[in-house]
């Protein structure tokens, strides 16, 4: 349902600030002033490619940012950065409708495990329209920060603008990733309309399809592993063995789609960096270690980008 | 003869073979090297023929009396370089020979992709065999290279001829250089390694059907107890062939949806509900990879180890 900011637009946006950075260095600008940074969009636009060359048209990149719209890129055009697809633009919420057609899918779901009542199924339709235009109103509110605005990421302003833009774009995120989890009025309306054996039913089969998911995941890591460390089959089991002993709390009623292959090896890795390691030591051979070492390390560096991109439950939040 | 062999070997490589005649063989410098042995010519390439070069093949017009030496050293050939040296490669018109530059590209593209794996074998053969001789080492690394070209020139050929792929490329290259293993190692030690490597078959196919069931899953969100009964029924009913699950990118979309396994229908479709059979159609009427006749090379990861130093003493 929920999707998350690619790691070609994160590459991008970095690529862009970075590009920014080193340019601002080596080649000190005018010294701008602060109103510099924002542009309208509509402002006369300068024939110096140099200078149009570091513009983002925040408008139009916030639904891209937020939403993640399949086939999507990203254009210069007229010389400021823009997702492909249209301008996009305030009114506009194309994302709205995936997650409202995904948020279907889980009610749909649930009435195939649960074999809802009509009354049960029209108060939990209910109640998620309601979470949904909430949501909606929160997303609208927020792009308007940015309507008409263009940030040049040649300036430090600029690049402070660009900073705030995307922590709002996360936090949107996030509220869209727990969208009709705990504190929603869904989640409110689901424990008080199931019955207890409904609720059970629920319950164990959430279960045994985040196991089945953890084992998907760990059995594709384990796939690569089988040629980077060339494992025995003793050696396999272990690895295996640990890993699937310490199963995430994956999310299940709202995987990001399309999956993020990137992430789930990323987290299966964060996970290995975690196990126990005195069976590994037993198992593997010195050098097979220090290469599995090298590749859980990689899991454990991605930690804080792999919160962000909603595989696993955020609790506490 | 003499004459008739050089112009067929400038033609395949350098445009400069000498053919020698020595003892039961027959050495072509610069090219290649031609034993007779058990009654059948083996052919060793000593360097790889510049075949993007191969603008204007020779034409080899043996008398009538040198016809059964001639085929016999042409089949060495083919075995040796079968992309290059294939049926009728001596002659042909102008799209020939485009197709044969083409098979020849598409081979080179195809051995440097498959190259990690025959290091993943190369490493799984240095693990469970290590008291193989130097020599024999050289021999096993020889076999394996040559095993990886000829399956990257039959896949191109297939793939340039818009026919099916011959066969898995991974369990190919396993049976190659366990062939050339076999006879060279100590039977513990070969005992051993084919073990583990019939083991890592198994754990390969087991991987293949957790992934079927959940691509399945992700798109039409069974039960556990459709989980549970479409594992079963692919275990019970599997086809090596349907390992090749594995080799479709976790990332590969076909019209907005991921590829179907539509190969696997007969153990997925009879334990889905009429809602999800329906959604199961639709999917593999647009993106089944059956279906659309989906294709592709094994995938391979890039940071395997090189072969040890141990593999050329």
């Amino acid at each position: 349902m929920v999707d998350s900011m690619s790691p070609l637009r994160a590459t991008l946006a970095a690529t862009v600030a970075a590009v920014c950075l080193v340019r601002h260095v080596a080649c000190p600008p005018r010294l701008p002033a602060a109103d510099d940074a924002v542009r309208a969009a509509d402002a006369p636009e300068t024939d110096d490619a140099d200078a149009q060359a570091g513009l983002v048209d925040l408008a139009a990149n916030f639904d891209a940012n937020l939403f993640d719209q399949p086939g999507g890129g990203w254009v210069f055009r007229a010389g400021v950065v823009r997702p492909v697809g249209g301008p996009g633009g305030p009114g506009e919420d194309p994302g709205i409708d995936r997650i409202r057609r995904a948020a279907h899918e889980r009610l749909d779901r649930i009435d195939r495990l649960c074999g809802l009542a009509p009354e049960q199924r029209r108060k939990l339709e209910l109640a998620l329209e309601s979470d949904l235009r909430r949501f909606a109103a929160e997303v609208a509110q927020t792009r308007s920060r940015y309507e008409t605005a263009t940030v040049n990421m040649r300036d430090r302003a600029g690049q402070e603008r660009w900073r705030l833009f995307q922590q709002d774009v996360q936090r949107c995120r996030r509220r869209m990733q727990r969208l009709l989890d705990d504190g929603s009025l869904f989640a409110g309306v689901l424990g008080s309309v199931l019955d207890e054996g409904q609720r059970a039913q629920l319950t164990a089969e959430r279960a045994a399809r985040r196991t089945f998911r953890w084992r998907w995941l760990v059995s594709g890591e384990l796939e690569k592993l089988d040629d980077i460390l060339a494992l025995t089959q003793e050696q396999h089991d272990v690895v295996e063995k640990l890993l699937l002993a310490r199963e995430p709390e994956l999310v299940i009623d709202a995987p990001p789609r399309p999956r993020n292959p990137q992430a789930e090896q990323m987290l299966v890795r964060l996970v290995l960096s975690q196990v126990d390691l005195q069976p590994l030591q037993a198992a593997l051979q010195p050098d097979q270690l220090r290469k599995l070492r090298t590749l859980a390390n990689q899991g454990r560096a991605m930690q804080s980008w792999l919160e962000e991109q909603g595989l696993v439950e955020r609790r506490g939040q | 003869v003499v004459c008739g062999l050089a112009l067929a070997v400038a033609g395949v490589g350098h445009g400069q073979g000498v053919i020698v005649l020595e003892g039961g063989g027959v050495r072509i410098e610069g090219g290649a090297r031609v034993t007779l042995q058990d009654g059948r010519l083996e052919v060793e390439v000593r360097q790889e023929p510049p075949v993007a070069e191969l603008d204007e093949p020779a034409v080899v017009e043996p008398d009538a009396a040198e016809q059964p030496l001639v085929e016999r050293l042409l089949d060495g050939l083919r075995q040796a370089v079968p992309a290059v040296v294939a049926d009728g490669a001596f002659g042909g018109g102008p799209a020939e020979i485009a197709r044969r530059q083409a098979i020849a590209e598409r081979t080179r593209q195809i051995e440097q992709h498959l190259m990690p794996l025959l290091h993943v074998e190369l490493e799984h053969v240095r693990r469970h065999c290590g008291s193989l001789e130097p020599t024999a080492r050289r021999e096993v690394l020889a076999a394996g290279r040559r095993a990886v070209r000829e399956i990257a020139a039959a896949h191109a050929a297939a793939a340039i001829d818009d026919r099916p792929p011959p066969g898995v490329v991974r369990e190919e290259l396993q049976a190659r250089v366990a062939a050339a293993v076999r006879t060279r190692a100590p039977a513990a030690e070969f005992t051993r390694y084919e073990r583990e490597t019939d083991m890592r078959r198994a754990r390969r196919a087991e991987r293949a059907r957790i992934r079927i069931v959940g691509i399945v899953d992700e798109r039409l969100d069974l039960t556990a107890a459709q989980r549970a009964a479409m594992l079963a029924d692919l275990r019970g009913r599997w086809q090596p062939a349907w390992v090749r699950q594995l080799d479709v990118p976790d990332a590969a979309q076909v019209a907005e949806f991921q590829p179907a396994p539509d190969f696997a229908d007969a153990c997925i479709s009879p334990h889905l509900d009429a809602v999800q059979r329906a959604a199961w159609r639709e999917w593999c009427a647009a993106a089944g990879i059956d279906q659309i006749g989906w294709d592709t090379l094994p995938s391979v990861q890039h940071n395997v180890p090189q072969p040890a130093a141990w593999w050329t003493p």
